[in-house]
């Protein structure tokens, strides 16, 4: 497990193109905001856009990179070894977590710097600790869904279906208190919304808040991790 | 000794019949050709013997209960990480099948395949020559006693062609059992020892090449394979 976790960093870390676009798409934004837009930059608003990055990396990019592997048939002999399915599934859903967590650190810093916000130093790890088991999780949905998908046009239309409702039905931009009830109950069950709960519980020193969802997301890894490893489709489509 | 053997298998896609009662015996130290036209079933048997798909009907037995720990495979599409280098493939593979890769291993093989330059080189970037002979690396980087190969020369330029076929002999030599899936006549005649002959999901003929062609009384294995198809 630990081969294909170093072997997964090292060519996660060589993406060059990729990485540069998981860091430059929201820091445009954070520019942008800061300079052109009449606006007051807050933390929570900073919060959000380093959410958005763990999801779209942790999500997104590691369910296209999923969906090729597995056209290439290399999960079809993969799954000929004597290596377990789910301890494959378990290393490089942590090496991508580990690169995506990396990357929403320099996102948060970079921001930070921009909006001019300051955050107590014992804050700072716990959000980067938070952004790992997050996106754990989220690429666990990445291997859900790149079993579903034939080819990328699908992938995309199944990528944007769950994304979007993730990131509407959560208060990471807006506020939910004037949203229809149903809406607000649906975010009591969004990981999105965890994250972005325990990000801010994080930056308050909410700790009690913070073990909570902590918990949450272990729990969201442990049960996506087994259903990505059950439905997981190894066949050359 | 054989390593597998197969009684009365049968396959069917929703009402179309694939293979018909499949009887073969996988003999071992021997390398073996599965033959056959385009469309006889050949990929269906490799995928049949490799457990990837469950027979219809009848029975398949190994010699092995964790066969697949012994067996190395490659199938038709050349299955590599390939944004991953070589050296970087090599090691995956090798955690797949729990061997601890020491780097004079790691040495070692790249020189039997004769990938030694291009260590460092992106799977995807490689030849399609390169890219066979890596694939056939994977399959042996856990000295197994059985490697499964479909057809493993198709695409090939000639020289690449013999380069492939002298890594099958090697193995051979080595006390590996071989079975590749062809449709060159050329090339089973050239280094099969044993051949199964399918056409339309059937076993039209299996056993020693010179002794079926004698039984036959065909001139060659190419005529005795246009006898068949």
């Amino acid at each position: 497990m630990r081969t294909i976790f170093w072997i997964t960093i090292k060519h996660a870390s060589r993406d060059h193109y990729l990485l540069t676009w998981s860091i430059f798409i929201p820091l445009v934004a954070i520019i942008s905001l800061t300079y052109f837009f009449d606006f007051t930059p807050t933390i929570t608003m900073l919060l959000a856009i380093t959410a958005i990055s763990i999801l779209m990396y942790g999500f997104m990019t590691t369910a296209f990179q999923i969906l090729s592997q597995r056209r290439r048939g290399v999960y079809h002999v993969l799954r000929l070894t004597p290596m377990p399915f789910v301890h494959y599934i378990i290393s490089t859903a942590c090496s991508w977590a580990f690169i995506a967590s990396l990357a929403g650190t320099i996102i948060f810093l970079l921001g930070m710097l921009f909006f001019q916000i300051s955050i107590s130093l014992i804050a700072l790890p716990l959000i980067i600790g938070l952004l790992f088991l997050a996106a754990v999780g989220y690429v666990n949905l990445g291997f859900l869904i790149s079993s579903k998908a034939k080819n990328e046009g699908q992938m995309s239309i199944m990528a944007n279906v769950i994304t979007m409702p993730l990131i509407l039905v959560s208060d990471g931009f807006y506020n939910l208190d004037l949203a229809p009830r149903w809406v607000q109950q649906l975010a009591r069950y969004n990981p999105f919304q965890w994250l972005l709960n325990g990000l801010r519980a994080a930056v308050e020193h909410n700790y009690h808040q913070y073990l909570l969802i902590v918990l949450f997301l272990i729990g969201f890894i442990v049960v996506s991790s087994l259903i990505a490893a059950r439905t997981f489709n190894y066949r050359i489509d | 000794m054989n390593l597998i053997e197969t009684n009365q298998v049968n396959q069917f896609y929703g009402n179309h019949q694939v293979i018909h009662d499949l009887n073969l015996s996988i003999p071992k130290h021997k390398l073996i050709a599965l033959i056959g036209p385009n469309g006889a079933g050949k990929s269906t048997t490799i995928a049949l013997l490799l457990g990837l798909i469950k027979p219809t009907a009848g029975t398949i037995t190994y010699w092995e209960e964790a066969f697949h720990a012994l067996t190395g495979v490659q199938l038709q599409s050349t299955p590599l990480f390939s944004d991953y280098t070589v050296e970087e493939n090599i090691k995956l593979f090798a955690s797949f099948y729990r061997i601890d890769l020491t780097e004079e291993l790691l040495t070692e093989k790249l020189a039997s395949f004769d990938l030694v330059k291009s260590r460092k080189t992106q799977a995807a970037k490689l030849s399609i020559g390169q890219q066979k002979r890596l694939a056939i690396a994977l399959t042996t980087i856990h000295q197994p006693e059985l490697v499964i190969l479909d057809e493993p020369t198709a695409g090939l330029d000639p020289k690449a062609q013999k380069q492939i076929r002298n890594m099958l002999i090697s193995m051979k030599d080595e006390g590996v059992t071989v079975l590749f899936s062809s449709h060159d006549m050329e090339e089973v005649t050239q280094i099969a020892d044993y051949i199964i002959m399918l056409n339309h999901g059937e076993i039209v003929a299996q056993g020693i090449p010179t002794e079926l062609v004698e039984r036959h009384q065909a001139k060659n294995l190419e005529e005795l394979f246009f006898q068949f198809v």
